[in-house]
């Protein structure tokens, strides 16, 4: 794992944007997952799939920029989703406040239905 | 709206349906809306002195100059009062005349929370002053709220801090591959000190060489290097302050602290720049020098706890494998010697705690003769144990048929140890055959102690005859045969007797056992054995017992 996070976009469908991250969430790393996530909200997009099965390490600029995002898209009547968090990470965000708001998965196809409002 | 009281309403209705936890940006519009309502302006800005860049405007486009010099105007309260300067005016309303602008603070207890500028003067002053103070107010309870958030995000992340210590130190009650414990102390060390990178380098006990050099990111520092770093903590937030090899680390700030256990250099966890939100680098603190030491004091104790664990298991392993030794030995060495023609025979073997590999027997004969042999293999433990049972396995299958032509069997017994033992591995070998029609004893010594021949004329010594069997292929053994008669005693006997070793580092010695053999001559052989294995024992008194022993004593009783 590399300490520059990489992200990759996939669109399932038109509501729905999985973001898939390579990588340290630090400053630079939130950074470059916000500005996906915003070009996505400015494109309609507000249910997005955080899925971190490649980063290890998060700190707590990458998390308050997580929270900043999280707080756009319940503006915008949206939903966050995390999935395939390694424990620490997963025990992390639940302690920062950030499982309050958005939910967390083992696996990224029950994180899409609920996503898609197929699941509560 | 031409009613000034109405529009003062209506604009108190707009800010109190203004949801306070909206992002910024739509907090300031929805103000500024609310504003323009009450003074009947089309345009204006409100400047959000925070954030400049993400201020509201209506009607107007500000450009990042004037928001920053609006922004820089909020900063010196008192003056924002002022008359707007042209700088300002002009391009955000064009050329008006002197004083028709206005800017106005929205203040809570002389603090300015934000500027409205506006084309002109509100057109009912007292009633626009009442939005303007609910407008500060709704500002005020925001900032409150954010201030209630950070302090509750400061809180999180002490828990988290705590919380992170906590699992460490858990982890290292439950686990023991140190590998993965090291990626958890680095990784949360990095994280927690919000480092963009980090380096850990363990050591071994005598810090000669790394077991463990992980990364994140570029590497601050190579296993080799690390040795030459002081035993202290180096926090290095100018290039000035840095020392030796760190000088060079691809890093702005850093902070390394050493591993250390009971005092002793072990290795150094190495964090690199602290990122801040606006992207610079903040530098290293005293408190993150507490938790980063706490983090490597973790390390410390990981590393011990491995190092323990790991010779624990090899101390298990150990005594395992001796414990199968020991069983496969006894397994093959015989419960009782049999009675046999003419002879009268008795023996016995004493295993060492790290089992070597000793075996004796005696093998009755179809025709009334008598074998006997006594064999030490090389090497001790599993492999020594496994090298006896093949030995034992050839003579058994051998003997019997084969003993008539001893150089012969004993060759074979080597073609097969030389075919299917690893290298290395070998076996000393007495092998005798009493025929009591003839009056002998036909051996052959395959590098094994002299046996003796005790007769009235003394003790003669029966040297060997040829190398250890698989030792090398292709080798001969010479046979040898003496005449004995009744009363005479063959002697055979392993070098854990005649090597075993007092307090002093002396050897019981030839000398000694000859003459305990003579002095018993005449004694049951099993009264001599015992005679044998009890001096021994009071010769080694207090010394651990290093190698198997064996005895097998043959007294002739008849020949024809």
């Amino acid at each position: 794992m590399s300490e520059t996070l990489k992200v990759v976009v996939d669109r399932p469908d038109a509501h729905v944007a999985v973001l898939r991250t390579d990588g340290y969430i630090n400053n630079t790393g939130g950074e470059e997952i916000a500005k996906e996530a915003y070009a996505l909200l400015g494109s309609g997009v507000n249910r997005l799939l955080l899925d971190l099965e490649r980063t290890k390490i998060v700190n707590s600029i990458g998390i308050s920029i997580l929270i900043e995002i999280l707080e756009k898209l319940l503006d915008q009547g949206g939903r966050l989703a995390f999935c395939r968090l390694t424990p620490t990470i997963e025990k992390t965000f639940q302690i920062m406040g950030l499982a309050q708001y958005a939910r967390i998965f083992p696996a990224p196809e029950p994180a899409l239905a609920w996503l898609r409002g197929e699941s509560e | 709206m031409a009613n000034p009281r109405a529009a003062t309403l209506a604009a108190h209705e707009r800010l109190a349906a203004i949801d306070p936890f909206s992002d910024r940006e739509r907090l300031f519009a929805g103000i500024l809306a609310a504003l323009l309502t009450a003074a009947h302006a089309e345009r204006g800005v409100l400047v959000d002195p925070v954030q400049p860049l993400r201020s509201a405007s209506a009607g107007v486009e500000p450009s990042t100059g004037v928001l920053e010099a609006l922004a820089a105007r909020v900063a010196g309260a008192g003056r924002v009062t002022d008359p707007l300067p042209e700088l300002v005016s002009v391009p955000l309303f064009g050329p008006t005349e002197a004083g028709a602008t206005a800017a106005i603070p929205l203040t809570v207890q002389d603090d300015a929370l934000a500027l409205l500028v506006l084309e002109k003067p509100p057109a009912d002053p007292v009633g626009f002053a009442s939005v303007t103070a609910h407008a500060a107010r709704l500002l005020d309870s925001v900032r409150m709220a954010d201030k209630v958030q950070k302090a509750d995000f400061e809180l999180k992340y002490r828990v988290w801090e705590l919380q992170s210590l906590y699992d460490v130190g858990l982890s290292i009650a439950g686990t023991l591959d140190f590998e993965s414990l090291a990626e958890d102390i680095l990784y949360k060390s990095i994280s927690l000190l919000n480092a963009r990178t980090g380096t850990l380098i363990v050591c071994d006990r005598a810090a000669d060489a790394p077991v463990y050099v992980r990364h994140l990111g570029e590497p601050l520092l190579d296993g080799e290097s690390a040795r030459l770093l002081p035993s202290t903590v180096l926090r290095c937030n100018t290039i000035a302050e840095r020392v030796g090899l760190l000088t060079h680390a691809p890093a702005e700030k850093l902070l390394a602290v050493p591993i250390l256990a009971d005092g002793r250099w072990l290795g150094v966890l190495i964090v690199a720049d602290k990122e801040n939100r606006d992207g610079s680098i903040d530098d290293f603190t005293e408190a993150d020098e507490r938790v980063a030491s706490l983090f490597a004091n973790q390390a410390a104790i990981a590393l011990e706890n491995a190092r323990l664990h790991r010779e624990a298991v090899e101390k298990e392993k150990m005594e395992r494998e001796m414990e199968l030794a020991a069983s496969i030995q006894k397994t093959i060495l015989p419960e009782a010697l049999p009675d046999v023609p003419g002879l009268l025979v008795a023996g016995g073997n004493r295993p060492a705690k790290q089992v070597g590999g000793d075996y004796f027997d005696v093998y009755p004969l179809a025709d009334g003769r008598t074998a006997l042999c006594v064999a030490d293999v090389s090497g001790k433990g599993v492999p020594a144990a496994l090298l006896v049972s093949t030995v034992h396995a050839c003579l058994h299958l051998l003997v019997p048929n084969n003993a008539s032509d001893l150089p012969s069997l004993v060759a074979r017994v080597n073609r097969h140890l030389v075919r299917f033992s690893s290298t290395r591995k070998f076996a000393t070998l007495f092998i005798a055959v009493f025929d009591p029609e003839k009056g002998t004893f036909t051996y052959v010594n395959a590098g094994h102690n002299p046996g003796l021949w005790l007769s009235p004329g003394g003790v003669t010594l029966l040297p060997s005859g040829g190398v250890p069997v698989g030792m090398m292929p292709g080798v001969t053994h010479r046979q040898a045969v003496i005449q004995v008669a009744s009363g005479d005693t063959l002697l055979l006997y392993s070098d854990g007797i005649t090597e075993a070793l007092n307090g002093a580092d002396e050897e019981f010695g030839m000398e000694r056992l000859t003459a305990l053999a003579m002095e018993g001559r005449e004694q049951p052989p099993a009264e001599l054995s015992r005679r044998i294995f009890g001096a021994v024992s009071v010769f080694t008194t207090g010394v651990a017992q290093y190698d198997d022993q064996t005895v097998l004593i043959a007294r002739v009783v008849a020949t024809s």
